[in-house]
């Protein structure tokens, strides 16, 4: 089509541009309105222009509208990785921990540690038969890390710890604390059971390596809500500096650019709940812990009060409609 | 506090996954779009001043990524015709004038992307022209300059596809 720009008796010739404005609505004189509704009456010209410019409209609605309707794309909210990170920072941590493995408990989230980790671990409620000690063995692809580890009794407790903490990883939360391996007094609370189960669940993984345990058994539904999880609580930590590391199902791993990595676990909901935040500190880690409906939260990372508080409000407003 | 411009964000997903969509016109192009514009989004979510529009910010956001990625997102969107049956999914072949509408989308590829940006802005998020102006970071004039070049240019393509299509029902 070749046709020449539509001609107007009354005025200049419209342009296309007065006609898209014209089509969306975007014209504001009155009096210019009302000059293209009449051309639009008798210039073939005008017509086809309107009625192909509300086609194309009408259009591009139909063919992207339905995008609407589809479900969050949560995963989108974490960043694109080119390979298989969980294996990775696993295998990452795993060096890390042995390497501090003589200097003693809780030596492994010094700042002077060229990567200190913190460890994200989302443990599965009783519904899922496959504990976060599992998650995180069949996480370490590193037979060899066995090899060379230390023969430290460090390690060696650490080891009791974390098949203390598979036992009864389905169980309540205290019950779970067993172990002296890296505490002194018996712990009460849920908050100081959740450090130790932190510190277990961390030392294990460079200690468990050859473990024919794996995630097989995991409930689908249990997943699925882990992977919920990481999708409200991936941009909140995001902005903060912190970012989703390690996203296929428990553990969740966020991590900072200075390397710095937080931890979030999720035990099943135990029969006493305590309102609020409960602190807890071994320096240079911190936890902190909360109850709610669907279980008890812990936060754990080597982070100043107000940052871990900071990011601990922002999972309870993800986690709380 | 945190929390309520992440949720905010979130919220504008499907509003911002459409315009990927739209953009691309390819769907895992657009899922990477939308990914690299979250990212940047929830880094520098803290900047957004308090009277500046988040809608607006994070089109704007999606648009500048969109600009920087268009080299390597039209060596992927050759031979693709995703979003041709990503229209064919959500409207059906079946209803009448449906043609003409597919025929549109068939030819919105063929488009230059800084002209099908303001016209897929506009048809989709019903934006003044001034707004689109804010969010696509360019004058006024320019936007009413390339709606007006694309759509015209839009139409002739329609046209010509339609054109012989028409002529051999006829016959």
């Amino acid at each position: 089509m070749t046709d020449s720009g539509p001609t107007s008796p009354g005025g200049p010739p419209l342009s296309d541009e007065t006609i898209c404005a014209f089509v969306d609505g975007q014209i504001e004189s009155a009096a210019e309105r009302a000059r293209v509704e009449a051309l639009a009456r008798t210039d073939p010209a005008v017509q086809a222009r309107i009625a192909a410019y509300q086609t194309q409209k009408r259009a591009i609605r139909a063919a992207f509208d339905g995008t609407l309707q589809e479900p969050l794309p949560l995963h989108l909210l974490t960043r694109r990785r080119p390979s298989s990170s969980a294996t990775h920072i696993w295998r990452a941590a795993a060096a890390v921990v042995l390497f501090v493995a003589g200097a003693g408990a809780g030596a492994w989230l010094m700042p002077r540690v060229a990567s200190p980790p913190a460890v994200v671990v989302a443990m599965q409620d009783s519904r899922a038969k496959t504990t976060a000690v599992d998650e995180l063995r069949a996480s370490t692809d590193a037979p060899q890390a066995a090899a060379s580890a230390p023969s430290g009794d460090i390690v060696a407790k650490t080891q009791m710890t974390a098949n203390a903490v598979s036992e009864t990883a389905a169980g309540s939360v205290a019950g779970s604390v067993r172990s002296q391996a890296v505490s002194q007094p018996v712990l009460a609370s849920a908050a100081d059971a959740l450090l130790e189960r932190a510190l277990a669940d961390y030392a294990a993984t460079g200690t468990a390596a050859g473990s024919s345990l794996g995630v097989a058994g995991a409930d689908d539904a249990a997943r699925r809500d882990v992977t919920e999880l990481a999708g409200r609580v991936a941009p909140v930590f995001l902005s903060q500096g912190f970012e989703l590391v390690a996203s296929a199902g428990s553990p969740l791993i966020f991590a900072d650019k200075a390397g710095r990595r937080v931890a979030l676990f999720l035990a099943g909901a135990s029969d006493t709940r305590v309102s609020g935040f409960q602190w807890r500190e071994r320096d240079p880690l911190r936890v902190v812990a909360w109850d709610t409906d669907i279980g008890s939260f812990a936060l754990v990372g080597p982070l100043d009060h107000a940052e871990m508080e900071s990011l601990a409000r922002a999972v309870v407003g993800q986690t709380f409609k | 506090m945190i929390g309520e411009r992440e949720k905010a964000l979130i919220e504008l997903m499907p509003a911002l996954r459409r315009f990927a969509r739209a953009l691309t016109l390819n769907h895992d192009a657009a899922d990477e779009l939308l990914q690299d514009c979250l990212e940047r989004a929830l880094k520098k979510l803290h900047l957004l001043r308090q009277d500046e529009s988040l809608r607006a910010w994070a089109f704007t956001l999606m648009h500048r990524v969109f600009c920087n990625n268009l080299r390597s997102l039209r060596r992927r969107r050759q031979l693709e015709a995703a979003h041709a049956r990503a229209f064919d999914e959500s409207v059906g072949p079946a209803q009448p004038g449906v043609a003409e509408l597919r025929a549109v989308i068939e030819r919105l590829g063929d488009l230059p992307e800084e002209q099908r940006a303001v016209i897929v802005l506009i048809a989709l998020e019903e934006v003044s022209y001034q707004e689109a102006a804010r969010i696509l970071e360019i004058p006024l004039g320019t936007v009413m300059s390339r709606l007006a070049r694309g759509r015209e240019k839009l139409r002739n393509l329609v046209d010509s596809t339609r054109a012989p299509e028409r002529a051999a029902a006829s016959e």
